[in-house]
Order: C-alpha cells, then sequence, then structure tokens
C-alpha cells in the first residue's frame, strides 16, 4: 500500500519533471531564432553570436516602438481621422497626379506615398477627431517623446542588468581546464546534428581557452607595446582629423564650384558622396591595420575599432553638417531647391546629413514654401533606411556569397589556391556589422518623430537582416582564425547605442524646440512650438488647480533644488556602487586566500590523518594574558572553523602595509581583553587562515567559514558565491560555509543530503545553527562580554557548539603565539592533554554558559558600513583590484600555493594572516 | 516484451542482480528487455556492434571508451549481469540510501563509484594515473582535426597543471575527485531509469 502510493508519487514526480521539461522546450521555441542564433554561436563563437543576440534585441524595442506608433498614432489616424483627399494637405496636387505612380516618384517617396500616414505631414491638426474625441496632436507630441524615453530606459535597464551579471558572472574557477575537459561532452545528446554543433562548441571553448592563455603569455615588453600604441593611436588620430579636413574641403569646394560655373561635370556633381564613401570604406581598414600594431587582446582590439570607426562616422556626419550649413547659409532659396534635387544622387552618409540639413533649413522657409518639407526630411530617412538595405543586401550577396562562390569552384583552375591565399572566404566583421546596426537604429529614432511608420519598417529591415545575415553566416564566412569570448554581459555595444540614441535625439529636440512647426500641415499647425500642445491641453482641458501646480511645478525655486537633489543623489550612489564594487573585490580576494589556504592545508590534515591515524593533538590556544585556557581536541576528523569578518576590516589591517598591520596586531595585545565587537577580532582569525579547532568526530572533516558580519543583501550574494566556492564535498570531508546571512539556505542545500553521514552531522549542525541564531540575534551589553567563553567540545554527539565569537576571541588570543607554541609541543603532549582537556573545558567553562555574548552583531554592522565607504574612498586599496587577475593568473597562482605548502610542512597550522596576502602581492 | 523478458531472467537471478546493483525488479525486468532488444546476435551477450547501433553513442566522441567500460578485461562479450553492473553506476542515489549505514561495501552508485567510473574513461593504461598522453587523446577525440597538435598540447599541460597536486605530472584519481568536487555528479551521473 505504501510502496504503491510512494510509487505513484514517484511517477507523478517524473511526469512532472518531464512536463517542464517539455515546457522548457516548447517555450525556447517561442524565442525568436533562439535555435538558429545557438547554431551560430556553436560554429562561430560567441563573438559572432553575441552580434546575432543584438540584432534580435533591438527587434525586441523596436516591436515595442512599432506598437507605440501603430496603437497611438497611425491607427487612430487612420481610422478617425479625415480621409483622403478630405483636406489640402491630403490631397495630391492637380499637378503631381500625373506623375504619381511612376516608380521614380514613388522611388523617391513621392506621389501618393507622401501624402500618407508615413508621413507627419499627413496627420491632421484637428484639436480632437473621431467620436471619442481622441486628441491625435498630443497623442502624436507623447508619443513622439515616449519613443526616446522609452529607448533610454530599455537601454539603461539592460546596461544595469549586464553589469550585474558582470559582476555576479565574473567567475574565478580554479579549474577551468580541467572542466573543459572532463565536463564538456552531453552525453544525452543523440542527435548527430546536435552532437555536431556540441562538438563545433567545444572546438570553439578550447580554442578560446588557448588564445586566453596565449594572450596571458604574451611577452610584456612594455617599452615597446606601449610605444607601439602610442604610434597607433596618433596615426588614428590623425586619419581621423585628415578625413575630416577631406570632407569639409571637399563641400567648400563644391560650394564654390556651385557658385561659380552653371554647368557641372558628373564628377563635380558627386564628389562629395564620393569622398565621403571612399573614406567610410577605407578608413576601417586602415584601423584594423592600426590595430594590429597594438597587440591588444581580440577583445579590446574589437572595442577600440569600434569606438573609432565610431567616432570616425560621427566626426564625418559632423563635418558634413558643418560645412553644408556654411553652404545653405550662403545659398538663396532657388539654389537651396538645385541643391535638394541632387539629393538622390549621393551615398548614404551624404543623403543622410542632406535630410538632417535641409529639415533645419527648411523650416526656416516653412512659411515661405508651404510645401511638405518635414515629409520631404522624413522621407529622406526613410529613403535613406531603404537604400540602407539594399546596400546591405548587396554587399552580403557581393562580397560574401559571390566571392564564396568564386573560391569555391574557380579555386580548381586559378593558378594559386583561392581557399587559403588572397580571396579566401570572408570573416564575419563584428565590428563593422555591430556598427551599421547602431547606425541603423540611430536613423530610426532620429526620423521616428516625423516619420511614425518608421520603426515599422525598421522591424521588417531587422527580420529581413536576421535571416540574410544567419544564412550569409552559414554559408558563406568561415570562423575566424581567432576565436575569442565575448561575454553576455558586455555593455560596450549598448553604450555605443546609447551614445546614438543621444546624439540622435539632439535633432528631433532642437527641432521641437527651435522651430515653429509648419502652418500647412501636419499636427501642430498654427502653433508657435511644437510643445505647445502639452501646455495647451493643460491649460484648457485641466482643472484650474492642476495648471497651477503645474506652473508651480516648473518654476525655478522647485526645478533647480531638485536638479541639485539629483545631482547628490547620483553621486550618493556612485560612492555606494564604489564601495560595494570594493567590497566585492575584497571578498572574491579573501575566496581566494582560503581556498588555496584550505586546499593545501586540507592535503597535509589529509596524509597527517593516513600516516598518524590515532595521533590526538590538542591546540591549546591558551594565552597568557587571560589565562583563560581554550582548548580544542582533534581526532581522527577535524572540524575546522574559520571566522572572518568584514572586507573593511581587511582593509584596515592591509596586510601589504607593515605599518599598519603592525599596528594591528599591537592593537590585538595591547587591549586587554575583549574588544567591542567581534569583527575586529576576526581578520586575524581569517589571516591565520585555518586556525583549527577540532571536535571529536569520527568522519568527517569540516570546514565552517562563518561570514559574520557582512550586512545585507550584497554580501549575501557573495558569500552564496562563497558558499558555492566553498563546498567541496568529498566521501570524507565536508567544507561548508555558513555565512550569516545564507545560513537558511545553506541548510537546505540539496547537497547536504547526499552527505555521507547526515544523520548525526545534521544534528550536530542544526544545533549549532540554532545557537547561532539565537545568539546572534540577541544584545548584549559589552562588558558582558568578558567571560563568555562558550565552547564545548566533548565526546557528546550535540555537544559541540561554538559561538563565533568564541572562536573570535580563541584566534584573537591566539593570534601570535597560542599556535606556534603549541604546535611545537611534541605530539606526546597532545596525547596526553586530549582527554583531560575535555573534562577541563566543560568544568571550566559551564559557569559562563549563560548567554552573555551580546550586542555585536549591531554594532559591527554599523561599523563596516562606515568603515566600507571610508576605505573605499582610501586610494591605496584601489590595488586590491589587482588582486583576483593576480591569482588567476597561473605561475602566479601556482606560487603562493606551494610555497603556503612548505611552511606547512614546516608548522601544520601556522598560517599567519599576511602569508596568502603577503606572497600574493609580492608577485604583483 | 516484457511478459517474454521476465520469462527468460530466472527469479534467482534478478534477487542477486538486485542485490548487487540496488536496481528494483521491474526495473530490472525493463532493462533486460532493452538488453535483449540491443542482442542482435541473440546469443545473451552483447557485442561492441550492438553498443555501437545506440546513436547516443554513436556520436558521441567518447563512445568507445564507454563502451568499453561495459566489457571486463579482454572479453568481447558481455552478459547481462555485466551489463545491469555497468548501468547501476548510473542509478541516482535515492534519498533513503543515503541514511543506510555504511558498513556494508559501498553500493555501485556512490559518487567515489561514479566519479572512478568516469576516471576509468580517461584512464586507458588502468595504472590510476591519467597521462599526458591519455589526455590528448580524449582531447583529439573531441575536437577532431581542427586544432594543432601543439595547443592540445597545451592545454593538455595546463589541465594537468591545474588539477596536480603532487607533482608527478599526471592526475590520479585523487586528483580527479578533486577537480570535480564542485560538480554535482550525483546529479549528472545518474540516469532516471523508469522504476
Amino acid at each position: 500500500m505504501m510502496s504503491t502510493r510512494k510509487r505513484s508519487a514517484k511517477g507523478l514526480q517524473y511526469l512532472w519533471r518531464k512536463f517542464l521539461r517539455l515546457a522548457y522546450n516548447f517555450v525556447v521555441l517561442f524565442i525568436p531564432w533562439e535555435m538558429r542564433i545557438k547554431k551560430i554561436e556553436s560554429h562561430f563563437g560567441s563573438g559572432v553570436a553575441s552580434y546575432f543576440i543584438f540584432l534580435r534585441w533591438l527587434f525586441g524595442i523596436n516591436i515595442v516602438l512599432t506598437i507605440m506608433t501603430g496603437a497611438f498614432v497611425v491607427l487612430p489616424e487612420l481610422l478617425a481621422g479625415a480621409p483622403f483627399g478630405s483636406t489640402v494637405s491630403k490631397t495630391i496636387r492637380p499637378e503631381d497626379v500625373k506623375t504619381a505612380q511612376d516608380l521614380d516618384t514613388i522611388w523617391s517617396l513621392g506621389g501618393y506615398l507622401q501624402y500618407s500616414v508615413l508621413f507627419y505631414g499627413y496627420y491632421g491638426s484637428d484639436r480632437k477627431i473621431g467620436k471619442a474625441g481622441y486628441r491625435l496632436p498630443l497623442a502624436y507630441f507623447l508619443v513622439g517623446m515616449a519613443v526616446f524615453a522609452y529607448s533610454f530606459i530599455i537601454l539603461l535597464k539592460k546596461m544595469a542588468k549586464n553589469s550585474r551579471m558582470s559582476l555576479a558572472s565574473a567567475s574565478d574557477e580554479n579549474y577551468t581546464f580541467c572542466w573543459r575537459l572532463f565536463c564538456a561532452w552531453d552525453y544525452l545528446i543523440g542527435n548527430p546534428e546536435a552532437a555536431e554543433s556540441k562538438a563545433a562548441a567545444i572546438v570553439n571553448s578550447i580554442r578560446e581557452a588557448i588564445l586566453e592563455e596565449q594572450e596571458k603569455k604574451k611577452s610584456k615588453n612594455l617599452a615597446v607595446t606601449i610605444s607601439l600604441r602610442i604610434i597607433a593611436n596618433i596615426l588614428v588620430l590623425l586619419s581621423l582629423t585628415g578625413s575630416i579636413y577631406i570632407i569639409y574641403f571637399v563641400v567648400d569646394r563644391s560650394q564654390k564650384l556651385e557658385n561659380k560655373k552653371r554647368e557641372l561635370t558628373l564628377w563635380e556633381k558627386n564628389e562629395v558622396s564620393v569622398v565621403v564613401s571612399l573614406i567610410t570604406m577605407i578608413a576601417p581598414s586602415a584601423f584594423e591595420l592600426v590595430a594590429a600594431l597594438e597587440m591588444y587582446h581580440p577583445r579590446t582590439t574589437l572595442r577600440f575599432q569600434l569606438a573609432r570607426v565610431l567616432v570616425l562616422y560621427l566626426g564625418n556626419l559632423y563635418s558634413l553638417i558643418i560645412a553644408l550649413l556654411d553652404k545653405v547659409n550662403s545659398m538663396s532659396v532657388g539654389s537651396f531647391i538645385a541643391a535638394n534635387c541632387r539629393r538622390h544622387t549621393g551615398s548614404l552618409i551624404v543623403l543622410y546629413v542632406r535630410a538632417k540639413t535641409s529639415k533645419g533649413k527648411v523650416k526656416q522657409e516653412m512659411h515661405i514654401r508651404k510645401l511638405h518639407i518635414k515629409s520631404c526630411f522624413t522621407g529622406e530617412m526613410l529613403k535613406l533606411s531603404i537604400i540602407d538595405m539594399i546596400f546591405t543586401v548587396a554587399s552580403i550577396l557581393l562580397i560574401d556569397f559571390f566571392r564564396g562562390l568564386c573560391v569555391r569552384y574557380l579555386s580548381d583552375c586559378w593558378c594559386w589556391d583561392l581557399e587559403s591565399k588572397f580571396p579566401e572566404y570572408g570573416e564575419f566583421k563584428i565590428a563593422e556589422n555591430v556598427l551599421h546596426l547602431v547606425y541603423n537604429q540611430g536613423m530610426i529614432w532620429m526620423g521616428a518623430f516625423f516619420s511614425p511608420c518608421l520603426p515599422a519598417f525598421n522591424v521588417l529591415k531587422l527580420i529581413g537582416l536576421m535571416y540574410l545575415r544567419s544564412w550569409a553566416v552559414l554559408t558563406c564566412n568561415v570562423p575566424h582564425q581567432q576565436v575569442f569570448r565575448a561575454s553576455r554581459s558586455n555593455n560596450f555595444y549598448l553604450a555605443m547605442l546609447l551614445f546614438m540614441l543621444f546624439l540622435c535625439m539632439l535633432p528631433t529636440i532642437f527641432a521641437i524646440a527651435r522651430y515653429k512647426p509648419s502652418l500647412s500641415c501636419g499636427p501642430f499647425s498654427g502653433q508657435e512650438k511644437i510643445y505647445d500642445i502639452v501646455s495647451e491641453t493643460i491649460r484648457n482641458d485641466f482643472p484650474m488647480w492642476f495648471s497651477s501646480a503645474i506652473a508651480y511645478i516648473s518654476s525655478p525655486v522647485v526645478v533647480l533644488p531638485a536638479l541639485l537633489l539629483l545631482f547628490m543623489l547620483i553621486y550618493y550612489l556612485q560612492s555606494i556602487a564604489r564601495s560595494l564594487k570594493f567590497t566585492n573585490n575584497q571578498l572574491r580576494m579573501k575566496i581566494q586566500a582560503v581556498s588555496t589556504a584550505q586546499s593545501t592545508f586540507t592535503y597535509k590534515l589529509v596524509g597527517f590523518q593516513e600516516t598518524a591515524s590515532l595521533i590526538h593533538v590538542t591546540f591549546n590556544i591558551s594565552q597568557r594574558k587571560s589565562n583563560l585556557p581554550l582548548s580544542s581536541v582533534c581526532s581522527i576528523g577535524f572540524t575546522f572553523y574559520v571566522v572572518h569578518g568584514s572586507a573593511s576590516e581587511l582593509c584596515k589591517t592591509k596586510p601589504y602595509t607593515p605599518v599598519t598591520f603592525k599596528k594591528r596586531t599591537e592593537d590585538v595585545h595591547s587591549e586587554p581583553l575583549f574588544r567591542k565587537s567581534i569583527r575586529q577580532v576576526n581578520p586575524d582569525a581569517f589571516g591565520a587562515g585555518a586556525p583549527v579547532f577540532v571536535g571529536r568526530r569520527p568522519h568527517a572533516t569540516r570546514y565552517f567559514v562563518v561570514n559574520e558580519n557582512e550586512p545585507r543583501k550584497k554580501s549575501a550574494r557573495a558569500t552564496s558565491r562563497l558558499q558555492r566556492q566553498f563546498r567541496i564535498e568529498e566521501p570524507e570531508d565536508i567544507v561548508e560555509l555558513y555565512p550569516r546571512n545564507v545560513r537558511r539556505y545553506v541548510v537546505q542545500t540539496p547537497q547536504r543530503m547526499y552527505s555521507p553521514h547526515p544523520s548525526e552531522d545534521e544534528e550536530d549542525e542544526e544545533e549549532l545553527e540554532r545557537r547561532y541564531i539565537k545568539r546572534s540575534h540577541r544584545p548584549r551589553s559589552l562588558s558582558d562580554l568578558r567571560p563568555a567563553p562558550r565552547f564545548y567540545i566533548g565526546e557528546r554527539a550535540d555537544g559541540h557548539v561554538l559561538t563565533s565569537k568564541d572562536l573570535a576571541k580563541m584566534h584573537y588570543k591566539s593570534w601570535d603565539d597560542g599556535f606556534e607554541l603549541d604546535l611545537d609541543r611534541p605530539p606526546y603532549a597532545y596525547k596526553k592533554v586530549h582527554l583531560k582537556n575535555v573534562e577541563v573545558d566543560q568544568h571550566y567553562l559551564e559557569p559562563h554558559v549563560k548567554p552573555k555574548t551580546k550586542h555585536m552583531l549591531e554594532q559591527s554592522l554599523t561599523e563596516s558600513d562606515s568603515v566600507s565607504i571610508e576605505s573605499s574612498s582610501d586610494p591605496q586599496n584601489s590595488s586590491n583590484d589587482q588582486y583576483i587577475q593576480v591569482i588567476h593568473s597561473k605561475e602566479k597562482y601556482l606560487k603562493p600555493g606551494t610555497k603556503l605548502t612548505k611552511k606547512k610542512s614546516k608548522n601544520n597550522i601556522e598560517l599567519s594572516m599576511s602569508e596568502p596576502n603577503e606572497l600574493v602581492c609580492s608577485n604583483v | 516484451m516484457g511478459s517474454r523478458a521476465s520469462t527468460l531472467l530466472r527469479d534467482e537471478e534478478i534477487e542477486e542482480i538486485k542485490k548487487e546493483t540496488g536496481f528494483s525488479h521491474s526495473q530490472i525486468t525493463r532493462l533486460y528487455s532493452r538488453f535483449t532488444s540491443l542482442d542482435k546476435g541473440e546469443n545473451g551477450t552483447l557485442s561492441r556492434e550492438d553498443f555501437q547501433r545506440i546513436p547516443e553513442l554513436a556520436i558521441n566522441p567518447l563512445g568507445d571508451r564507454i563502451i568499453n567500460a561495459f566489457f571486463p578485461e579482454g572479453e568481447d562479450q558481455v552478459n547481462f549481469r555485466g551489463f545491469m553492473r555497468t548501468l547501476a553506476h548510473f542509478r541516482p542515489i535515492e534519498d533513503n540510501e543515503k541514511s543506510k549505514d555504511q558498513n556494508g561495501p559501498e553500493p555501485l552508485n556512490s559518487r567515489s563509484n561514479k566519479l572512478h567510473f568516469a576516471f576509468r574513461l580517461y584512464d586507458l593504461d588502468k595504472d590510476d594515473k591519467i597521462s599526458r598522453d591519455e589526455l590528448l587523446q580524449v582531447l583529439r577525440m573531441m575536437v577532431g582535426v581542427n586544432i594543432s597538435d601543439e595547443q592540445l598540447g597545451s592545454i593538455a599541460d595546463r589541465t594537468i597543471q591545474e588539477a596536480d597536486q603532487d607533482g608527478d605530472c599526471a592526475i590520479s584519481f585523487a586528483e580527479f575527485v578533486k577537480v570535480l568536487e564542485k560538480v554535482d555528479v550525483e546529479q549528472k551521473m545518474s540516469i532516471r531509469f523508469l522504476h
């Protein structure tokens, strides 16, 4: 009966799991292009995949933008607005009707297209439309702003999330290679295609590993590299200024030519666009060559390349704009139109810029020429986007596809090997493609206000791009020679996008704030300024008190303090972020130090255990001053407590600044007995690495790393990582870590379930924990602290209780002489002492069992808080940032370990606090 | 199918297997039917070819190693007992098993046995050490011809360097265990056999 029920429950559980897995697989189906991206990732590495992920993310944003503009602007206008042909602004001029259907007209977005919802000019200026009284102009304005606001928010949110992730996932694993080797294959793969992908992924990951190694090993001839880099940067700067100057010069020349001559040759007409496109074509490759000089890590190279190309683009754009503005200022209206006619011929960039300048110019002349100038402007945007799309397709076909075809099929009958020598197969150029995306999105943002359909168009374009690119990548491109790992949490693309968004917003905002909207068309016709729509609505349609409230709020009296407050807030948050980062580093460093200390230590102990299995060691960690014998007993098994304090404390006792360190130890000794808070002693304990307190425990070696006073969330995260890091499970050894804040999780960790001797020990621990909890939250008075050693060690299974405080005290007392003295004793002494000690202990300690350790928690919390902030501003501490890297680089990492081992062979337990850190430092 | 399988399997055999491997009665019969369906020669034993027909093993770069693990030293056939003994390594550790006393012999699906199974996949010459050459072979199997020998060698070196504690330029079982101590082997090396 029981068993059947149990079985059915198990079956249900199994079914549920199966269902979950199915559901998960099902959900994955709905993540657009997930499989495609995975496939690309496995073949081309995460660098290339990051482009596609970025593309997908942009796609998502554009969908939202489309929904926003579509639902609130386009649809209402279509449904409730005045129909086509009803007003002047919605009718094609009679003289245009004839040519309205010509391909040429449509291509230049004239004709019917010009009078459609695509453009700003089509939207009516009636304050309310339809029966429900939809305020279209207001909606238009608000949606236009919301597009920017949403883009900003989503970008920043993503960036914040990424940086959070990069904090969390900054891995400091010790066994990267081993894991890569031993845990690479997924044994459940049964599908040949998946197997192929997996194999490709393994190859990639190994390549990445090789590359990282090579980067690490690269001989660092600093002088040469630095000089090379300086030269490279000078070269880049030169080429940037050169290109900017050339563009300005060319525009200037063309202007003069136009003034002088009536008829221009073909070259003279297209000079500007050709020059600009030549520069944009050549300069990136030049930058690439220059980047080879610099010898950065490929990831860094990519970033530099991206940044440089972006600067180049922007520089070109802005020089063009400035030059054209000069030109425009000196031109009459007539020549302006003439200039406008030429627009179609130019390259993308020129088009783009012309569009921009024509907008500024045109609006000034709006009242003269009652044309749909803004429509022209947005028409340019749309056209630009279309042309861009066509160019992309063409370049993919030409540069990748046909090249691939040629190389593939012609190499047999060619005089050299096409596949390995000159043309080769194309590589996927991440930098340029990402920039293309950013640029494209910038155009959309720029045009979105005046052409509400632009995002929708962009969505289509991105879909097309996704398929085209992924197809091209998989069919025509070869994986990079050097695969490098691009982290998912890379904020660089996003930072560029943010920059672009800002730049693209400027013209729109400028136009909104500066120019008078056209009189004849558009939702804002007849107003003085576009944003007047808001104030007008507030004035007319809201109650009096509201508008007065708004007026009050927007007055300098409120705005200035609010601004100030914002600044202060930003400053405060930034300083907090800095201190948190610092603490994080400290904790990570600590983990590293402890883990090195522990691993070597454990090995020693285990070896020790094997050879002299029945030697009982007692560490009598008494201190002369206090005459308080605190002892612990070591038998076959070991229990091992490391109590360590907050990072801030560690900073205080900077191990690498001997002065402070000494002071610190002096502190410890000079103070009569008891410190206000455990925290202060902790680092010593921690640094001692492994003061060993040993309980009578048959098999288990236990390590508790009690993170006493790292308060709050952040440390919870850090320590939970710590915990993972430390959770070593071996048949004989269990290393566990008990940060206070996450204790509850620890108790429930499933891994505990696998503990080979759960019954007894679990009880034990729970007991221990219960007491921890009980005690730690009770306030304690300082004076009471004194005689509170609460430390039972005995034969009883559950009689093993140690409060961290006591431990700390013990460490503190034993700091200098305790251990060494004891260890110098001959082994038989330990033997003798062992059994007595138990009794003595209990005897001695029993009177003090009353709960007396108090207060310390709260106190330490507040103190550590202030200290942590204080310490973070300490410039000296910034050197700590290097720790992780230092520890990571292989040789350096190994050295401390070996040294430690040596030391330990001399003296089993002595592991002074400064040791790991100093060793690391010496390698810096 | 199931009934046929159980008829061919004597009860005392099942009992013995149960004792040895910890599988339940129904699991044993089910696995027996699987065994017979794999057994194309129908002689009560499986050959290497029989295993290679399993797609998961066929495409696994380490498939041959896994198949080898089924065969006792120097033999070409494996009978049902041997088959079950190997599979028992992959039986998940159940909740009630952990609380059992440790007096008896360690069950085949214990963590250390699982690890040892994995270790043997890499340790070709059975000297209880994974040498550089053995690592290289595994790497070669996994990556095919895409990466040069030199690079693979450096990977193998790095791996050994990471794991090696006693400086013998090979990975012993203890070191192997240490490397994988943070890997949830109990979970990863378990197959949910139907009950």
